[in-house]
């Protein structure tokens, strides 16, 4: 997901951290699927780590990262 | 059914099996292949072939006596392709031949072939291909026998390239039974004769090797040639010594895999009905010797020469033969440009290979496992059983994609869980001679005839009709879980026996088919079998209808009698019925089978599309999924029951109405029987969607259910994120293994949902938040 690489990965929409009122910030995130694990950029809360999945990304690139996985 | 039984099934299905003409060749030239070549315009990879195969290209074209027309599929249809003038055409248009490679290997061991005949040359070609090296005894001063006698022109031609064979070659020299014994046996490794006579008096000789029985280095070419002389069947017969021999000379076995040498019956099955019966373009000249003079009047016989353009014409009429029947039927093959046999081979080394990884793949899933190739196949090949194991195969070893069927694994919860799961007798019924089975998909799409028909089959049967609500298991059924799909039937069958064994009549051919698979003793009616019995329903209004095209269901594909039902009941309702071209056993399945629609949404689509293509006709359907599938399909479709007993149409269902409505089924029936109301334990809040969002979460196969819990967890635990504008918030949360996301906007009345999505990637965190909840 290289579209989602550090220093790509900006908060534009200022989306906040409703629990911790804090700006969302890039940051490295760990995913698991089909026995695999590695990490990609998410935006997260720096302080109680709940991260943010933007629909784009679920509904483009994760896909083909998930076919992939699944036909590996 | 594992790898292992697949590859039993993949072997029965013939789609490469060679043509009738390959298999009737006594050396297996591919005329297809050539036909199709020819037209494509090269004739060169064919003739470079042909040659490999005939040896002597000139002479066995002009003088072959052509069995493999005389097998030719096309004769069914009109006249067998002229291959043997097609062939000649080719050589003699040649500007050259090619001359037969240089073997690849250099053997140490010799062979001598006494007698240079076509026979002879047949035998010292095959062996010196194989890399041995070759003398020739020949009596004559000239190599060729028979070849000099058919045609001299064309011997000289087809002969020439002897001269270039690095062969010893002794003429004139005539070997008697001393000399073979005591100059040739002890000097070569194995000694072939291509002579007429028996060479050695006194031998024996094995039919199926031409082997000699006591000296296993003598192998003889003892078939007399036929009359009239077929060249064709003396270079088969070469060859056939020669495999011997250079089996012999290897020390390998002499026999094994024997079975298809010289000509044989092909298993090949080829479908000529739709082939347009076309005689042969152009006059045909039969082979030397002729079988009678020409009449007074007959055209001129040609010289198996064709112009170009009546060459092409005479190659266009092969058909090319290949089964491919259920292909043609089967979108799902067309898709992967595939057949049985190919598919399987596939499937049963994807999951033999992969053991211990997370495998699936598109093409286990993506079969709507309706049996229409099976049904079409001569040969009862199909893809069912295979896809179907290759499915269970998979769950068994957890190696399946569990994603790709989460959603309809977790509709089957839904329906035989609390919402939907309902059995009882009628009421105030303490036993049930009837129990009605509406299934899963019909009570979610129709919910409010069922109630009605259950009522009817009261009526008429009497009060003893009690009610079974919830699911046969099929999804479990077609997604390879097996172990779930007994505990379904399981369940469902410890209701039933506790209801007294009731008769059960079921709505749903699927129903039908599980039921009857899980308990052979099980007394089950179908729905529409009952209702042809008993009569119309009082309440039916006949009115004129313009005809209805019948979608039989692909469950009821071998249930005679249910469709036989039906078209009863739309004869007495005086309503006019068009067949589809595919139908009753053959019909097609609308791909909610096999759950095609979650593993591969766009073949599904394009089926479905396909098959409501087939009329203009409004669609009449009896399976709650097919009448689904072909409204969303766009095409306005009657379930039987809408006839029977419905006023209007009900609005087309999406994926969390079909949800709601088996509440609503439920709620109906226990109201009905209980005379209580019923409620859900869980406490939905509000949700408002658009038509628009609801179409997308549709699409998305995201519920109201999942938004519903995403958004409850999101307000009691506080995590959430929330948008620049401060009103719109974002929660997500894994609900099995799926992720949910909802963007939503909380306001007096409840949650305005703006958007959901779902993704397969678990995010691995850990959320540090206050205990309890926030507000």
């Amino acid at each position: 997901m290289t579209e989602y690489d550090e220093g790509k990965v900006k908060n534009t929409e200022n989306i906040v951290c409703d629990l911790c009122d804090l700006p969302l910030e890039p940051a490295k995130t760990v995913l698991t699927y089909m026995r695999s694990t590695f990490a990609t950029i998410l935006l997260r809360c720096p302080k109680c780590k709940q991260c943010y999945f933007p629909e784009d990304l679920a509904l483009g690139q994760a896909v083909e990262v998930e076919s992939t996985l699944e036909e590996k | 059914m594992g790898p292992r039984e697949m590859r039993v099934v993949m072997r029965a299905c013939t789609q490469e099996e060679p043509p009738e003409c390959t298999a009737t060749c006594p050396v297996h030239f591919n005329a297809k292949g050539m036909c199709k070549n020819l037209l494509e315009g090269h004739a060169e990879k064919p003739l470079e072939t042909y040659q490999a195969k005939v040896l002597f290209p000139r002479l066995v074209s002009a003088f072959c006596l052509a069995p493999c027309e005389g097998r030719c599929a096309k004769q069914r249809a009109g006249q067998a392709i002229s291959i043997r003038a097609l062939e000649e055409n080719m050589c003699r248009q040649a500007e050259s031949i090619p001359s037969p490679a240089k073997p690849l290997l250099d053997l140490p061991k010799t062979a001598a072939v006494i007698g240079g005949g076509i026979k002879g040359l047949a035998c010292a070609f095959q062996l010196y291909d194989k890399g041995f090296k070759v003398s020739l005894y020949e009596k004559e001063d000239r190599l060729g026998g028979h070849g000099w006698l058919l045609d001299a022109e064309l011997a000289r031609l087809d002969f020439a390239l002897l001269d270039d064979m690095p062969w010893k070659v002794h003429l004139g020299v005539n070997l008697d039974e001393k000399s073979i014994r005591e100059e040739i046996m002890p000097v070569y490794d194995g000694v072939l004769f291509a002579t007429e006579a028996a060479p050695i008096s006194g031998l024996s000789w094995d039919e199926q090797t031409n082997q000699c029985t006591s000296q296993p280095k003598l192998f003889w070419c003892k078939h007399p040639c036929p009359s009239p002389y077929s060249i064709i069947d003396a270079v088969a017969c070469g060859r056939k010594t020669a495999t011997s021999a250079e089996r012999f000379l290897k020390s390998v076995s002499l026999t094994a895999s024997r079975q298809r040498e010289g000509s044989y019956q092909t298993t090949l099955y080829t479908d000529i009905d739709e082939t347009v019966p076309v005689d042969r373009r152009v006059p045909y000249s039969k082979p030397w010797p002729r079988d009678a003079a020409p009449l007074p009047g007959d055209p001129a016989p040609p010289k198996g020469i064709y112009s170009a353009e009546d060459a092409g014409k005479e190659a266009a009429r092969c058909i090319q033969c290949e089964c491919m029947k259920c292909v043609k039927q089967c979108v799902y093959m067309q898709e992967f440009e595939s057949y049985p046999r190919a598919i399987i081979h596939e499937m049963a080394t994807h999951i033999d290979m992969l053991v211990g990884q997370k495998q699936s793949g598109p093409l286990i899933n993506s079969c709507s496992v309706c049996g229409l190739c099976t049904q079409l196949c001569p040969y009862d090949i199909g893809m069912p059983q295979s896809t179907r194991g290759a499915r269970v195969h998979l769950v068994e070893n957890g190696d399946n994609v569990e994603a790709t069927h989460d959603f309809p694994m977790r509709d089957l919860a839904f329906s035989n869980g609390e919402n939907y799961w309902f059995w009882s007798h009628g009421p105030d019924q303490k036993a049930s001679r009837y129990l009605f089975f509406p299934g899963c998909q019909l009570a979610a799409v129709l919910p409010e005839l069922m109630l009605p028909t259950y009522q009817y089959l009261r009526q008429k049967l009497g009060e003893e009709v009690g009610i079974g609500l919830g699911c046969c298991g099929a999804p479990a059924h077609w997604a390879g879980y097996d172990e779930k799909k007994k505990d379904e039937l399981g369940e469902i069958l410890t209701q039933w026996r506790e209801m007294g064994e009731p008769t059960v009549i079921a709505a749903c051919p699927t129903c039908q088919q599980q039921l009857e698979e899980a308990e052979p003793t099980m007394n089950i009616l179908s729905l529409w079998q009952v209702m042809a019995q008993q009569g119309l329903p009082a309440t039916e209004k006949q009115r004129p209808r313009p005809p209805l095209a019948i979608q039989d269901a692909c469950g009821s594909r071998h249930q005679t009698k249910v469709q036989d039902a039906v078209r009863e009941l739309l004869a007495a309702m005086g309503c006019p019925v068009e067949e589809l071209a595919y139908s009753r056993e053959n019909t097609k399945c609308c791909n909610y089978g096999g759950l095609v629609a979650y593993a591969n949404a766009s073949l599904a689509q394009e089926a479905l599309a396909e098959r409501l293509s087939e009329s203009d006709a409004d669609y009449l359907v009896y399976c709650g999924a097919c009448r689904e599938q072909c409204q969303r399909g766009g095409k306005t479709t009657w379930h039987l029951l809408e006839l029977l007993f419905g006023e209007k149409q009900p609005p087309t269902v999406d994926i969390s109405l079909k949800r709601d409505n088996r509440i609503k089924v439920k709620q109906d029936f226990y109201q009905f029987i209980k005379k209580d109301a019923w409620t859900p334990s869980m406490e939905k809040i509000h949700l408002i969607v658009s038509e628009e969002v609801r179409k997308t979460l549709d699409k998305r196969l995201v519920l109201e259910e999942d938004i519903q819990r995403v958004i409850e967890m999101a307000e009691r635990t506080g995590v959430r994120l929330k948008k620049a504008d401060g009103r719109r918030f974002i929660a997500h949360s894994q609900l099995g293994i799926i992720t949910y996301w909802v963007e939503y906007e909380p306001v007096e009345e409840g949650y305005v949902i703006h958007s959901a999505y779902s993704h397969r990637l678990q995010i691995v965190e850990d959320v540090k938040k206050p205990t309890g909840s926030k507000k």
